[in-house]
């Protein structure tokens, strides 16, 4: 495994990503998810929105450090708050 | 509203070439104005050619289509003034009700105030004035055609509408409420329709006039109940009925005194009947099925079905042999018919010139 | 309209999503590894947080090959999905006319994309090549090595005659698939040709149309083999695209920190718009289903 040249920050990032569709596929199991429209012009499934949610926040990090100088890490934050607004009323 | 005439027209598909088929002989008919007209027929007689040669679709190789007396053979869809509904509703899907009725009209550059009052009117006519702002999608088969039926409406210079099938798609349980809609305009509006449909029961109950059609020409064109009583022909009197005529040769049935030149006697289910008394000029048969249609005071009516020699023969009686048995088949007045035509009276008068 | 979507048949898939992991996924994951840190050897390497991030997205020259490839990305589509559809309306809809045209648009599109550039690389030589000596007899002074215009032209005209068939191939089985029924009803509904290209093939062809850019869209933007053979990016950077440029660093000057934060950024990209495309071309066929 030495040729992936994991790291620690990326192994978390990783295993997050996992974990959160391992939740998502036990979700489903449970309460199987419904087509919905909401904010957007098009019907979503829950899958939907968790893959606009990781989508979405890939865009932001990138124009975030395009634009500004301000710490990532602030990014994230609002990465977190979009992704509960995008589960929630998309 | 118009008058329609066709005289004489055949029509070839890639005439004067090796692979030339012709699909339409010699079709002459005549359509006054304001009736209803079904041309009827089995699937692959040529009757959706001919719609398409009178609204201009097709140009006929020969003869003459005349409306209101003026040929019109090679005038285009477009300057022909005649509608067509389709067997599947045919909608413009991405505009509106109200602009599917709006594109003929717009199409002929009518004024905008008028086309507002005349798609009202014919929605209302309709009963659709409720769908026109939504889209067609999402509507019944029953409300496409309906709009499909606008289109051809909205336009007041409509010399004739023709329908090809428009029951097919329908869902059955409006087929009824359609038909009865297409009657209702037909006589209130006197409009001219051409109702092109393959089915007995929707021809009868639809038109004045019936045109049967068989490998590309008219064999019979008649009241519903001519067709009935007065075949003309073989096949009209094996496609009309339920269950069609019954057909022996007449060289094994000489007890049915054919006239001279006769090859075969045709007589429908009620025109006959079996029993287990030999009568004279009767048939030995044996009943092969028997199925009721309805029951009244203990005693069964229905079709009876036996076999005389080879030949198949369904006739509509009680109900009181048993399958399997040998009886007797009493014929009452039957037809005669020689290479297909029936033969009237004791004269060899043909039809046609086949 | 709620509707309870039944997901059981995704059990069908694992097998190829297993493939998926082992071809994408890990590879993907190596990228992302790569993306965070300063690699010298096997041994040294150094964390460096999102600094190639911070390096690659504010770097001048990426953002002039950005601009390049959107340009390049759009004069390409709006040459190719208009002339595709003029072609496909243009063909006879059936018969053997028709399957010879089709066989014969098919042949670009099965020729290796090298030998495409290849072809086209003797076929503009304004020395030797047949469009390149028949400019330069009309007295233009062609010649793409050099100048940047005459480059780009040439690359735009390469790429349009590699992929207008794909455009007419699928243009004309959508085509294909109205039936007679609509070009009558509109006849006798007295409708033009433009009225009925506008009012009944254009709908039809809406889902068609969609796939078609999609698929010029993402193939334009990862274009590399073509222009690679063609001019090699030059004259300059005057055709250098985003994937020349990445492969540049990563194999040119061996920067793998920083190309693989440009992959991850580019792959980003491009699978925004894939959505994007995907999510507005989607609701029409759900529409048309019901």
């Amino acid at each position: 495994m030495s040729w992936m040249a994991w790291t620690p920050v990326t192994a978390i990032f990783f295993t997050a990503i996992i974990l959160a569709v391992i939740v998502m596929t036990l979700w489903e199991l449970k309460s199987p998810t419904v087509l919905r429209k909401g904010l957007l012009w098009f019907a979503t499934t829950r899958g939907d929105r968790f893959f606009m949610c990781l989508l979405g926040s890939a865009i932001i990090h990138i124009l975030w450090i395009a634009t500004t100088d301000i710490e990532p890490a602030v990014a994230t934050l609002v990465c977190l708050i979009s992704a509960v607004l995008v589960m929630r009323y998309a | 509203m118009a008058h329609v005439s066709l005289n004489n027209i055949s029509h070839a598909y890639n005439a004067n070439t090796d692979s030339e088929t012709q699909v339409l002989t010699d079709i002459s008919l005549d359509i006054p104005h304001g009736s209803a007209h079904a041309l009827l027929g089995a699937s692959g007689t040529g009757k959706t050619t001919l719609l398409k040669i009178i609204s201009g679709l097709l140009i006929p190789t020969e003869g003459d289509l005349l409306v209101d007396g003026r040929r019109v053979n090679t005038d285009s869809p477009r300057e022909r003034n005649i509608a067509q509904v389709f067997q599947f509703p045919v909608l413009y899907e991405h505009i509106s009700v109200f602009e599917n009725l709006a594109f003929p009209l717009r199409n002929r550059k009518v004024p905008l105030t008028e086309i507002h009052t005349r798609v009202k009117q014919t929605a209302e006519l309709l009963e659709i004035d409720n769908l026109l702002s939504g889209k067609t999608t999402g509507l019944s088969i029953f409300d496409k055609q309906k709009v499909s039926l606008g289109r051809a409406l909205v336009r007041n210079d409509v010399s004739a509408i023709l329908l090809d099938e428009p029951l097919t798609a329908v869902e059955p349980s409006a087929k009824w409420r359609l038909r009865q809609k297409l009657k209702e305009l037909q006589q209130e509006l006197s409009l001219t329709m051409i109702y092109v449909t393959h089915d007995q029961l929707e021809a009868m109950t639809f038109a004045e006039q019936i045109s049967v059609m068989h490998e590309g020409r008219i064999i019979q064109t008649a009241s519903p109940r001519e067709l009935v009583e007065k075949p003309q022909h073989e096949h009209v009197g094996f496609f009309i009925g339920m269950p069609g005529m019954n057909f022996l040769p007449t060289d094994s049935t000489a007890c049915l005194s054919p006239p001279k030149g006769a090859t075969k006697a045709g007589f429908r289910p009620d025109q006959a009947f079996v029993s287990t008394k030999q009568g004279h000029n009767s048939l030995q048969v044996a009943v092969i099925d028997q199925q009721a249609l309805s029951t009244h005071l203990g005693e069964s009516w229905g079709l009876l079905t036996c076999k005389y020699q080879d030949i198949e023969i369904r006739t509509r009686q009680h109900l009181n042999l048993n399958v399997g048995s040998t009886a007797w088949l009493h014929i009452d007045n039957p037809h005669f018919f020689r290479n297909g035509w029936r033969m009237t009276g004791q004269a060899e008068v043909t039809q046609g010139n086949a | 309209m709620r509707k309870r979507i039944n997901n059981r048949a995704w059990l069908m898939v694992l097998p190829v999503l297993f493939l998926v992991a082992m071809s994408a996924v890990i590879p993907l994951m190596t990228v992302v590894n790569y993306s965070v840190q300063d690699i010298f050897d096997d041994n040294n390497r150094v964390y460096v947080g999102l600094e190639w991030f911070i390096q690659i997205i504010r770097d001048p020259e990426l953002h002039a090959a950005l601009w390049r490839q959107i340009l390049f990305s759009a004069n390409v589509l709006a040459i190719e999905i208009p002339l595709g559809i003029l072609i496909a309306k243009a063909m006879p809809r059936r018969g053997s006319v028709a399957t010879g045209l089709l066989i014969f648009f098919a042949i670009p599109l099965l020729i290796p994309w090298n030998v495409v550039g290849t072809i086209w690389q003797i076929f503009a030589r304004p020395d030797i090549g047949m469009a390149g000596m028949s400019l330069t007899s009309l007295g233009l002074d062609y010649n793409y090595t050099a100048n940047p215009v005459d480059a780009w032209f040439t690359l735009v005209a390469m790429d349009v005659w590699h992929w207008t068939s794909l455009v007419v191939l699928l243009v004309f089985s959508g085509l294909r698939a109205i039936p007679e029924a609509y070009y009558e009803a509109a006849q006798i509904d007295g409708a033009n040709r433009w009225q009925m290209f506008r009012h009944i093939e254009l709908p039809r062809l809406k889902t068609v149309l969609g796939i078609a850019v999609l698929l010029r869209l993402m193939d334009s933007l990862m274009i590399y083999t073509e222009p690679f053979v063609l001019t090699g990016g030059g004259p300059g950077n005057s055709t250098t695209f985003l994937s020349q440029y990445l492969t540049r660093m990563a194999v040119g000057q061996f920067d793998l920190g920083p190309a693989a934060a440009f992959s991850l950024v580019y792959f980003i990209m491009i699978l925004t718009l894939c959505w994007l495309f995907y999510s507005l071309i989607s609701p029409a066929e759900e529409q048309t289903e019901r």
